[in-house]
């Protein structure tokens, strides 16, 4: 019968597609590396516009599996992926202490800012510390989206309201469990509060209409971001990578990324 | 960027639904036929599955498949390997299930067969024959649920750009960046890529719908 041929031609083609584009990307490079990343550094499109030049010149591959830092050490600690982009410092110093690190590289660095729903900045004029933001937060009872999700970005949270000598279990408290992009798109739907990376919030920023920066200071220890890069001695290989990070070519990159994205400078390279 | 997001979509979705069909339509031509012990308490565990979550699919496919997890030799974790594997526990229950419902009337197709004295492997190409409608539609609904899983896929394949990054998880990526707009158009892509498969389905089988 004239129709079982076409069908079986039909799957014999599909099965050869298969087969070809299974393998094609893989092959095109020598070695495949999986980091697992934080979501604020990969979601910004950073890590994507950094990495290619170093790629080609290795011929080495990234796989980015983007995963909060919690996550993201714990794939690691199992050896499912060969190093971590993270940003929170004391896990890798637990890492370094359990000899699943030689040590870290800290190659980059935005600010924390808090943000909250525009006609509400005015209120936060006279504010002389992020502690002292939160604190007015909740005596107000404002609405807050905390992300809740043992990202590096909540534990700074906490830190915060810690300083603040405040209890965060008031009225306005939401905790969204998801990423930054979506707890953002969160806070801007209810009116409400959130600590955010300065990247995110800007790459953002058109369709965050109801938010606005309330209060930022670079010089406060508290409110630094660092981007830590770290792999598994067993992928000694990676230390090139590590290299790179600290080299001209790359700085020129962040420079170029500001320009292109932010029109300001967002991402710093740390010395 | 789109092309390969589109590419992948098709090399996850496809192979697990014809895994999924190879296992399946047999499995459920097996429970039809078949009387054994515990038969219906088997069904009633199919049925179960074919409602599984898959997140849940997603989490035990990551916890076999981790370095520390049983197939961690394998090392196929985040790879599209992994999806397939996702969405073929997935996709075979609702499959067999169907398959099971859809053999009306096989008692008698089968004496038939026996009574013209059809034997061994033109015995079941002449019932795939008779069922393909049902096979078809079988295929149909394993392809729909594929191309439209999410959870699962996310958790085993970790969404790397190039790779394991399908249309559904690309979606959610989009909207976790605020970019909704990029969002619809992946989802229109989808909806069209859906019915480009049905639409060549139903040309090869004449309408599923009598």
């Amino acid at each position: 019968m004239k129709k079982e041929k076409y069908f079986r031609n039909l799957a014999a083609l599909l099965f050869l597609i298969w087969i070809a584009t299974f393998n094609f990307i893989s092959f095109s490079y020598s070695k495949t590396y999986k980091i697992a990343t934080t979501t604020s550094i990969y979601d910004s499109g950073f890590l994507n516009f950094v990495t290619p030049i170093f790629e080609k010149e290795n011929n080495i591959k990234f796989d980015f599996i983007s995963v909060g830092s919690g996550q993201a050490v714990k794939i690691f600690r199992n050896g499912d992926v060969d190093g971590i982009i993270i940003h929170e410092k004391s896990f890798l110093d637990e890492l370094k202490k359990e000899k699943l690190i030689n040590g870290y590289t800290a190659f980059v660095l935005n600010y924390f800012i808090l943000v909250g729903p525009k006609d509400k900045k005015d209120l936060f004029k006279k504010v002389k510390s992020v502690q002292e933001a939160f604190a007015l937060i909740r005596k107000n009872n404002f609405k807050f989206v905390s992300r809740a999700d043992n990202s590096a970005t909540y534990i700074r949270e906490l830190e915060i309201w810690k300083l603040a000598n405040v209890q965060q279990n008031f009225g306005g408290y939401i905790k969204s469990g998801q990423g930054m992009g979506m707890s953002l798109n969160l806070a801007n739907e209810k009116g409400a509060f959130i600590l955010t990376d300065e990247a995110t919030f800007y790459r953002m920023k058109d369709t965050l209409d109801n938010l606005d920066v309330v209060y930022q200071n670079p010089k406060d220890q508290v409110l630094t971001n660092i981007y830590y890069f770290a792999y598994s001695p067993k992928k000694a290989q990676l230390y090139k990578f590590a290299t790179y990070l600290k080299s001209k070519e790359f700085k020129d990159l962040v420079t170029s990324f500001n320009i292109k994205f932010f029109k300001k400078e967002i991402y710093r390279v740390v010395k | 960027m789109l092309a390969n997001v589109v590419i992948s979509t098709l090399v996850v979705c496809i192979p697990s639904t014809f895994l999924a069909v190879l296992i399946g339509v047999p499995a459920g031509y097996f429970l039809k036929i078949k009387r054994f012990k515990y038969r219906k308490m088997v069904i009633r565990i199919v049925y179960t599955l074919s409602g599984l979550p898959p997140v849940l699919a997603g989490l035990l496919v990551y916890i076999l498949l981790s370095r520390k997890g049983p197939l961690g030799f394998l090392n196929i974790l985040f790879t599209r390997w992994a999806m397939v594997i996702a969405q073929v526990i997935l996709i075979v229950p609702i499959v067999t299930l169907y398959t099971v419902s859809g053999l009306k009337n096989l008692d008698r197709v089968i004496e038939n067969l026996d009574y013209l004295n059809v034997k061994g492997r033109k015995k079941y190409i002449a019932i795939m024959k008779e069922y393909s409608k049902e096979i078809m539609y079988a295929i149909v609904l394993g392809l729909s649920r594929s191309i439209s899983e999410v959870g699962g896929v996310l958790i085993v394949g970790g969404n790397i750009e190039g790779s394991t990054r399908i249309l559904t998880t690309a979606i959610i990526f989009e909207i976790t960046k605020g970019e909704f707009s990029n969002a619809l158009l992946l989802g229109s892509i989808l909806l069209t890529i859906s019915f480009i498969f049905n639409t060549i389905l139903q040309i090869l089988q004449g309408d599923i719908i009598d």
